[in-house]
């Protein structure tokens, strides 16, 4: 009887189990397709009906393959690739809904250091789903599976696969490989070009193998060789985009302002590239929290500090030399970053001068300190600390003595010395794997002394002068911002903050000592505090073919009696196209309310930071861009065009020197401008071969009340035509040589109409009498540097040498230009010239 | 190394130059007046024209006629056509303090030019405390009482003597580049510690007041061959606010264009149409026996 049962219960069992497998069976095929057309056939083979809502497979494509010949695994390649989830109703119907998908946020480490890195690109294999890591290495990515495989490239690092399983809030590390420490390198299995398609990465040089003048270890080098950038001039600090004053350039080491990013008139930037983690330079729609300057964003971020091990880096070379430590003080939680450099060109030739004229010197030295404590405080949570104090200081003394009726002794002494001071502190924070806060609070000050002393010392008496002028700002800053995940396709940014500013524009003192009085005296001391603060809001919306941002800034300035509001709005669209292009639009508003009182040189760092005023309006911009980017596999192209309209701009009315005038104010007059250009930038790299070219045409008009008989005329930046070209050829692993030859035209400048005699006292002076500014253009500025590099990897240590050579065909490039005489004794403009040919000399040592 | 590493620096700073093609078609001449009138003295103003910038410019590059309008307090005081002797304009007017003049002058061609000016209401009132032999140098103390309105001041120094010519002695004078670091000039930036023939400043800190100023020469600097100074000669103007400015904007007129150096400095002055400047001062000056 039990055994009737048992085979009863087999048949029936397997009649069902064959009538189950008859109705869900699936003829194998393959198929790709429109899904709503794939569940048409299910339909057709196994009487399933499915209900959904009609827009659920609008757009959804699904690629089956052979093997499918199930129901249940077609259902589950459904899910897998058009994330929908399904529930039966009985055995006749099935119902389809999305899937609820998981945030997966993660962090893309450096493996050696365990440092953060920028801008790698995460992509779901097999998707088209990508995105970026930002400036902290975090990502987030929207996953409608348990598990996902992910694509990490980054040009410097070795590109890896790997699957993470999706946890809910769960934090992932991705730790790449830097390609220098492995020998043979074959990263490109896939193609990079399409990886990095909405990377929104721009067509950019490589940023660390270009060398600065003298072997200058310089971050910002590089910069100067997108389309777009250029230098002022030799001598003259800072960096002009757009036609825009350097003033108009928001320079940030870690989210801090800097106010002064040049050394030694300009020769290099303040930023030592052995510290530097990367440099972001925005042009064109700058992220709104950065929208209260005109011109652009460099946005620099240090290096966090190897958390495994300590690791040493110091350069020598012929203007300066530098050494770099970073390590871990507790392993994989608290690390530190320092460097420090300094110039020593007054050591080296104080010998010279004292062999020459014993009783005076003159000094030129500047350093930089940079510094920074990261500490990884758990998965969700990490603090850093950033500071930088720099500076740039030219002594000069005399010292006379004679032995005649008493033993006399007349002592100068001068300085004029500027410093940056810089110090700051970031809370980054993950708040489940949507929210990600940064809270940041910093100081940033910027100071100018310039002081002279005199002491006449005799027997018994001492008579005993000094004056000093100082000028500056502080301004201290704090505020938040948070980004939040809204859904897969909006990423939604909201924050605010505050700037307290604090000017020291006119600070003059004095005191006076004798043998029988003695004052000290500050003649003229007066402070300016302005107080800026600001909301923003910016959302990011992620489309299948591209992305749109927009986002609004109010601005709300005070200066003493006066307030202003600004709104400050940016859309930037990109738009991907087939075969590896993108469009870009960018329509921004921008105002500044900080700015360099224009003095007419063109950026001695006497150059003085004020506010905005009553009488002086907020300075504003609204630029129009667009962009096109095509990459290939070996080699892509940017173009682009821009345009822009000033307002609020201020020019130097009159002549005074401003730095003794209190009514600066008067000597300003307030203008518009206008500003437009096409830039073409062009990379390549085949086999041992790499290039880089920028071109830029660009053109910058002014027009202002009372100058130029109110007519439009070029400004100071106006250089039309600039190209920059970088070739480098690689020998072998060791071996490489780097050219790179740059171009760009003459800036106006203001020459005299005329000359005449008048007298001063019982003195005949030449006078100059001026007539238009800006009336005469001075010839282009070219040089073509080489450089050799021998890089060689050791057991325990990696060295780099660096020879090479500067303005190699000795183009005598202008610095400025005087009436001299020529040869017939008759008055001829002149033209001078520094920096000819010069070797450059630079040794790297790594451990 | 160092020999080679200096070559490098001396390299890098040593600057070279070249001559570059300047047209100046926005040149046009235009008439320049040295006018600096005391009320000491009739009015005796220079006149000459500008001339392009790569030309060698000169203060008597005119000659014949010019016409000339003087008009005080807005009252007509001259006007008549004057020959130029040496460049120079005498006109027939001594000026009075706290009186407005304008002055209108035109020569063929050249656009004709207005200027006005006012002259300072007083003399200023000086006094010295001390001239002392310091050994090497020689200390000056003066003491300039100041007016209630706004004042400008001019020092200069001279010094006169006797200077052996042959056979001959005849009076000669030179000016005398004096050093001080009294607040008074650092107070207008106008600091003379390198050493001046003169100095500039105003009343900006001890307006109404009395003030003493402290000068001090070498006494290597007036030694000339075949000299014996005897005098020093110290002249206080009261400038009017036009020679003030003018003076200053001079003072910033430097001769570099383009690079970090440059400055358009405007020299104004007062002249409509024209260069340089008509403006008045008054002056006290006083004559010391060199201890």
């Amino acid at each position: 009887m039990q055994r009737s049962i048992v085979i009863f219960t087999f048949l029936v069992a397997s009649v069902a189990y064959g009538q189950k497998q008859s109705v869900n069976a699936l003829n194998p095929q393959e198929f790709t397709g429109r899904l709503s057309t794939y569940l048409d056939i299910i339909t057709v083979q196994t009487d399933v009906q499915f209900s959904f809502k009609n827009k659920l497979l609008k757009k959804k494509y699904i690629s089956i393959p052979r093997t499918c010949t199930s129901l249940a695994a077609a259902l589950a390649e459904i899910k897998s690739q058009c994330a929908l989830e399904h529930n039966r109703i009985g055995a006749k119907s099935i119902t389809l809904y999305p899937v609820k998908g998981k945030f997966i946020i993660g962090t893309v480490l450096n493996s050696e250091s365990s440092e953060r890195i920028v801008e790698a690109v995460i992509q779901i294999a097999k998707t088209n789903t990508r995105t970026l890591s930002d400036k902290d290495g975090n990502f987030r990515l929207y996953c409608t599976t348990d598990s996902v495989e992910v694509i990490v490239y980054h040009p410097n690092y070795q590109l890896i696969k790997t699957i993470i399983g999706v946890t809910k809030n769960a934090q992932f590390f991705i730790r790449m490989r830097p390609i220098g420490f492995l020998k043979e390198v074959k990263v490109l299995s896939v193609d990079s070009a399409k990886i990095s398609m909405q990377a929104f990465e721009e067509v950019n040089p490589k940023g660390n193998q270009i060398i600065a003048v003298g072997g200058e270890s310089d971050a910002l080098v590089h910069v100067k060789l997108i389309p777009g950038v250029h230098n002022v001039s030799f001598g003259q600090q800072g960096l002009t985009i757009r036609g825009g004053s350097p003033d108009q350039n928001l320079t940030l080491l870690d989210g801090i302002p800097v106010y002064n990013t040049y050394h030694l008139l300009g020769l290099f930037s303040i930023f030592n590239a052995a510290s530097i983690n990367s440099i972001k330079l925005h042009k064109d729609a700058f992220p709104v929290k950065y929208s209260n300057r005109l011109s652009s964003v460099i946005d620099v971020s240090l290096k966090d500090g190897n958390k495994r091990k300590t690791k040493w880096e110091a350069d020598i070379g012929i203007l300066s030399s530098g050494i770099s430590v970073n390590g871990p003080i507790i392993k994989n939680k608290l690390s530190y970053s320092v460097s420090a450099r300094r110039t020593y060109a007054d050591l080296l030739t104080l010998p010279l001068q004292n062999a020459i004229s014993p009783n005076s010197s003159s000094r030129l030295w500047s350093y930089d300190l940079l510094g920074k404590i990261h500490w990884q405080v758990n998965d969700n949570n990490d603090i850093s600390i950033s500071g930088y104090n720099g500076g740039d200081q030219l002594d000069f003394r005399t010292n006379l003595s004679f032995d005649k009726i008493n033993v006399f002794e007349e002592n100068t002494k001068g300085s004029l010395g500027w410093r940056n001071q810089v110090l700051g502190a970031n809370w980054t924070s993950l708040i489940g794997s949507r929210v990600e806060l940064h809270t940041g609070l910093s100081f940033s000050g910027y100071k100018l002394r310039f002081s002279d002393a005199y002491r006449l010392s005799e027997e018994d008496n001492t008579i005993f002068n000094s004056s000093s002028y100082t000028n500056g700002l502080q301004e201290i800053r704090g505020g938040f911002d948070a980004d939040i995940q809204l859904n897969s396709r909006n990423v939604f940014t909201l924050g605010l903050g505050a700037v307290e500013y604090l000017f020291l524009p006119f600070e003059r003192s004095y005191t006076s000592i004798t043998s029988a009085t003695s004052t000290d005296t500050s003649l003229v001391s007066k402070q300016l505090f302005s107080r800026e603060s600001f909301v923003f809001v910016e959302n990011k919306t992620y489309l299948n073919s591209g992305n749109i941002a927009y986002g609004l800034r109010i601005s709300a300035f005070n200066a003493g009696e006066t307030n202003y509001l600004r709104f400050q709005p940016k859309i930037h669209l990109v738009q991907n196209l087939r075969k590896r292009q993108q469009l870009r639009f960018s329509i921004t508003g921008s105002n500044q309310f900080v700015h360099l009182v224009p003095n007419n040189n063109l950026g001695l760092p006497i150059d003085i930071w004020l506010p905005v005023t009553e009488r002086l309006k907020p300075m504003g911009v609204t630029q129009l861009s667009a962009k096109y980017i095509f990459k290939a596999k070996n080699w892509e192209i940017e173009s682009g065009i821009f345009s822009k309209f000033y307002a609020n701009i201020l020019e130097h009315e009159s002549g005074t020197q401003l730095l003794s005038e209190e009514n600066w104010e008067d000597n300003l007059t307030v203008g518009s401008g206008r500003s437009y250009g096409l830039e073409l930038a062009s990379k390549v790299e085949i086999n041992k071969w790499g290039g880089y070219c920028s071109y830029t045409f660009s053109r910058s008009q002014r027009n202002a009340a009372g100058i130029n008989n109110n007519r439009d005329y070029f400004s100071k930046f106006d250089r039309p035509n600039v190209i920059n070209i970088l070739a480098e050829y690689r020998f072998n692993k060791d071996f490489k040589v780097l050219a790179v030859w740059s171009y760009a035209s003459g800036n106006p400048i203001t020459v005299p109409v005329s000359r005449y005699v008048t007298i001063i006292g019982d003195q005949d002076v030449i006078v100059e009498e001026y007539g238009d500014i800006n009336n005469y253009r001075l010839p282009s500025t070219h040089h073509l540097d080489i450089a050799f590099m021998h890089e060689k990897q050791y057991k325990k240590f990696a060295s780099i040498f660096t020879f090479g050579v500067y303005n190699v065909y000795n183009r005598l490039n202008p610095f400025m230009a005087f009436i001299g005489l020529d040869d017939n004794a008759e008055p001829q403009l002149k033209l001078r010239s520094y920096l000819p040919v010069l070797p450059t000399i630079k040794y790297s040592i790594k451990i | 190394m160092r020999l080679i590493y200096l070559c490098l620096i001396a390299l890098a700073i040593s600057g070279c130059e070249k001559e570059l093609q300047f047209d100046n078609p926005e040149f046009q001449p235009k008439l320049v007046v040295n006018g600096f009138v005391s009320t000491d003295s009739i009015a005796n103003i220079g006149i000459s024209r500008s001339t392009s910038t790569l030309s060698q410019p000169s203060k008597m590059l005119l000659a014949g006629k010019v016409k000339v309008v003087v008009l005080k307090d807005k009252l007509l005081l001259y006007s008549d056509s004057l020959a130029l002797q040496n460049s120079m304009l005498k006109i027939p007017f001594k000026p009075i303090m706290g009186s407005h003049y304008e002055l209108q002058v035109s020569h063929n061609d050249l656009p004709t030019i207005r200027a006005t000016d006012t002259v300072p209401l007083s003399k200023p009132s000086v006094t010295v405390s001390a001239l002392t032999d310091e050994g090497t140098s020689y200390r000056l103390v003066l003491k300039i009482r100041d007016q209630m309105e706004i004042n400008r001041y001019a020092i200069n120094l001279n010094f006169r003597g006797k200077e052996q010519q042959g056979a001959d002695s005849i009076s000669k004078g030179y000016p005398i580049t004096f050093t001080s670091s009294d607040k008074i000039f650092l107070s207008s930036i106008k600091t003379i510690a390198t050493g001046s023939q003169l100095a500039i400043f105003n009343d900006e800190t001890w307006n109404g007041t009395e003030r003493s100023i402290e000068l001090i020469f070498d006494k290597s600097l007036i030694q000339y061959p075949d000299f014996t100074p005897e005098l020093v000669v110290l002249d206080v103007k009261a400038i009017s606010k036009a020679m003030y400015d003018y003076y200053i904007e001079v003072n910033n007129n430097t001769h570099v264009y383009g690079g970090p150096l440059a400055s358009v400095s405007r020299v104004v002055g007062n002249i409509d149409n024209g260069l340089g400047a008509f403006c008045f001062y008054t002056e006290s000056v006083t004559q010391l026996q060199l201890p």
